[in-house]
């Protein structure tokens, strides 16, 4: 089972970085084998689509705009991510587009079979490296949603004999 | 009775702009182009470390992490005065020829030749007469009437499934789309094909930068690549040939497919060589260096006034005293306070003074950069022409090659200053990508006839002064010119600018009301029909917009908002 994890978000806009540091968390938590590969992707462009064509499985931490407390973990399937509106333009910039690159992804015949979006109520979007508490708070439980997808595709993450939330470089 | 068009966003997958154009009698009489970009990489980097700036500067944009980072480490190089060893400058050389060569094929197959190419249409398509006609144009041995056969099998899979996918958006059948079936088969085909190559582009920068996106292997002073040819953890012969190789097989992509698909679909809109020419005042710098100081280069710089080639001035240096005196950013018509136009060292974190959108005030958070004083059209139609007007052999020689196959496909003589266009800038940057790739083998060689040659050398250490220093360095990125401008004291950021190759062709109007050049380029084009504006899109497209890459998150909500609103009229 060949497995992408993603940490997707800016690390200089505070709780718009909780992928990337839900991801450094993930990492500092559990011993993964070789089959799963983590990569800490920023905010991509068209990149995301070509980046996640051929693995049999998808597990991507971002930011997630609704209606609950800040902190909240709240994890979306491929038919959720697929079933919000499609290219629906707005005003704000915060969507590259999961979405489209799924589709890109399935014209090109290489889509992941298994796609899990774990997302974390974000509270201040705001230049800066720190995440607000509520925020940091939650890394742990993203983590463990990561790692109860991976049991679930037959995947053993092992929780490390010592677990510590890593330092990440940029805070 | 004129009316106003409000696109919103236009970029397919990217960030957010805003495009606002007034249309009277079928065409734009007016326009403006509002946006996002990042602001505020002051902020994050004052009080840091000069050294760890490219860490936190490539993360500026997702897109264009690996130009932010080297753009970096050369500012903080150019404030001290430090040379770095040629197997750092031939490796980074490497890194910037592959991402572009990444970058430049998705853009046009990924971002924009939908703006061009009926997918609908390439159903009607008969495989073996797309076959023939491919075969005419390019020996590319992946035109076949078999897996052209198969590519028009997907898309009929795709339409039976009732879902037309990633294709959903399209402005199909619209009137200003016109290619033949097959050309609309032929280049859906390469759409698929183009995602291999520029992935083998992309590998390259993954294996020279350990990473992709965010490179890891810089370091202020050189590169953190060991090389050693018979270890197998370091930078070695194997890696070494397979680079080459891979670059071999994207060059034979962009030789065989990409730029003959640019120059056969561009003579098909030969009105598009009419439309679209706007700021004709070009800036490029010099890039690739073929020495440790940065004074000379195999890519030229320099800028042209008025869309006139004798104007050519070059930019010819690292430390180039015209550009360093010359830059500016004005916010007159930026949600910021007051109307300053400033130097980038002069700069400080700018107050928002956030108005609703003013037609005749302030209408966008993008400043508006300028050099002595006037608005520039950044990007590879900008190089392609300072390598033109210099006499660079190798651009003169694909620009010559290009217009004439363009002129015997579309059976009329095209003139050299139907560059200054739409299609101009599509058809730059094929030829641009056709140079770095040829130009991406060059420094290969020289990299390992350097090796060859016993100098592993990859790094030469920074040293602070006591004080305050200030640098600037630039690269000429797939979008165009992109500087980076730090200020350091006692060894610690005291301030910091990036004026990215988006902000120099998004910017709104300044102080004495010169359009940016996507406002300008606008004016003129035809509207077929307003509720479709295929052509706006397809003008702001040719400069490849990559705006607002600061913030991601998803929202299953999708706030319903129209992609195009017609108002007034």
């Amino acid at each position: 089972m060949r497995t992408l994890v993603l940490g997707m978000g800016c690390i200089l806009m505070r709780d718009d970085g909780v992928g990337p540091s839900a991801l450094a968390a993930f990492a500092s938590l559990y011993e993964l084998p070789d089959e799963v590969e983590l990569l800490d992707i920023g905010t991509p462009g068209p990149e995301l689509a070509h980046q996640i064509g051929g693995y049999d499985a998808l597990i991507v931490f971002d930011a997630l705009r609704v209606q609950s407390p800040p902190g909240t973990v709240r994890c979306l399937t491929r038919d959720e991510i697929l079933a919000a509106p499609l290219l629906n333009p707005r005003l704000s910039p915060h969507d590259p587009g999961l979405r489209e690159a799924l589709l890109a992804s399935e014209f090109f015949g290489e889509a992941p079979r298994n796609v899990l979006l774990i997302g974390i109520v974000p509270k201040e979007i705001e230049l800066g490296t720190e995440l607000s508490p509520e925020v940091a708070a939650a890394l742990p439980r993203a983590a463990e949603a990561a790692a109860s997808e991976l049991l679930r595709l037959g995947v053993l993450p092992v929780p490390k004999q010592e677990p510590a939330l890593a330092e990440v470089w940029w805070r | 009775m004129s009316k106003r068009i409000v696109v919103d966003p236009i970029t397919r997958i990217e960030g957010h702009l805003r495009i606002d154009v007034e249309v009277d009698g079928g065409k734009v009489t007016k326009s403006w182009s509002s946006g996002q970009m990042f602001r505020g990489i002051e902020l994050i980097l004052e009080g840091r470390d000069p050294r760890e700036a490219w860490l936190f500067a490539q993360r500026i944009c997702g897109v264009c992490t690996t130009v932010h980072a080297i753009t970096s480490v050369r500012a903080v190089e150019n404030a001290i005065g430090l040379e770095i060893p040629m197997n750092a400058q031939y490796i980074r050389n490497l890194i910037l020829c592959a991402h572009a060569l990444h970058d430049h094929i998705v853009h046009f197959y990924h971002l924009s030749a939908l703006d061009w190419v009926d997918v609908t249409s390439a159903l009607k398509a008969d495989p073996a007469k797309a076959s023939a006609l491919a075969e005419s144009l390019s020996p590319w041995p992946h035109n076949s009437t078999r897996e052209l056969a198969a590519v028009k099998a997907k898309l009929e899979g795709l339409i039976a499934s009732g879902q037309l996918g990633i294709f959903t958006n399209g402005y199909w059948g619209h009137p200003a789309m016109h290619l033949p079936p097959e050309v609309n088969l032929l280049a859906v085909s390469h759409y698929l094909q183009a995602l291999d190559y520029q992935r083998k582009a992309n590998k390259v920068v993954a294996i020279l930068g350990s990473k992709t996106p965010n490179i890891q292997n810089l370091a202020v002073g050189g590169v953190a690549n060991a090389i050693n040819l018979d270890n197998d953890a370091t930078l070695n012969m194997e890696k070494l040939y397979f680079i080459k190789d891979t670059l071999e097989e994207v060059k034979t992509f962009v030789d065989q497919v990409y730029l003959p698909d640019v120059i056969a679909i561009g003579s098909m809109y030969p009105e598009w060589l009419g439309y679209g020419a706007g700021v004709t005042n070009y800036m490029a710098v010099p890039d690739l260096p073929l020495d440790a100081k940065g004074t000379e280069f195999d890519l030229p710089g320099g800028v042209i006034m008025g869309g006139d080639l004798s104007s050519f001035r070059p930019i010819e240096r690292f430390d180039d005293p015209l550009f360093q005196a010359k830059v500016e950013e004005s916010v007159a018509h930026a949600w910021y306070e007051g109307d300053w136009q400033k130097h980038p060292w002069d700069e400080e974190m700018p107050k928002p003074q956030y108005t609703d959108f003013q037609d005749d005030g302030k209408y966008s958070w993008v400043k508006a950069p300028r050099f002595e004083g006037k608005a520039m059209q950044v990007g590879p139609l900008a190089q392609i022409l300072m390598g033109y007007a210099s006499g660079h052999e190798l651009i003169t020689k694909k620009v010559n090659e290009s217009v004439a196959l363009a002129s015997s496909i579309a059976k009329v003589q095209i003139p050299l200053a139907a560059l200054h266009s739409t299609l101009g800038r599509h058809l730059a940057r094929a030829i641009r990508c056709a140079v770095l790739a040829e130009l991406s083998l060059k420094h290969w060689g020289l990299l390992v006839g350097n090796i060859a040659k016993g100098d592993l050398t990859i790094w030469n250490k920074p040293e602070f002064p006591k004080g305050e220093v200030k640098g600037f360095g630039f690269h000429e990125a797939p979008r165009g010119t992109l500087s980076h401008w730090v200020v350091i004291r006692d060894g610690r950021i005291a301030n910091y600018q990036a004026v990215v190759p988006s902000t120099w062709n998004a910017g709104p109007r300044d102080a004495e009301g010169q359009l940016g050049p996507y406002e300008a380029s606008l004016v003129g084009n035809p509207i077929a029909d307003t509720e479709r504006p295929l052509e706006v899109v397809r003008t702001i497209h040719s400069f490849d917009p990559c705006l607002a890459c600061a913030i991601h998150a998803f929202d299953p909500e999708g706030n319903e908002t129209a992609t195009v609103k017609v108002l007034g009229g």
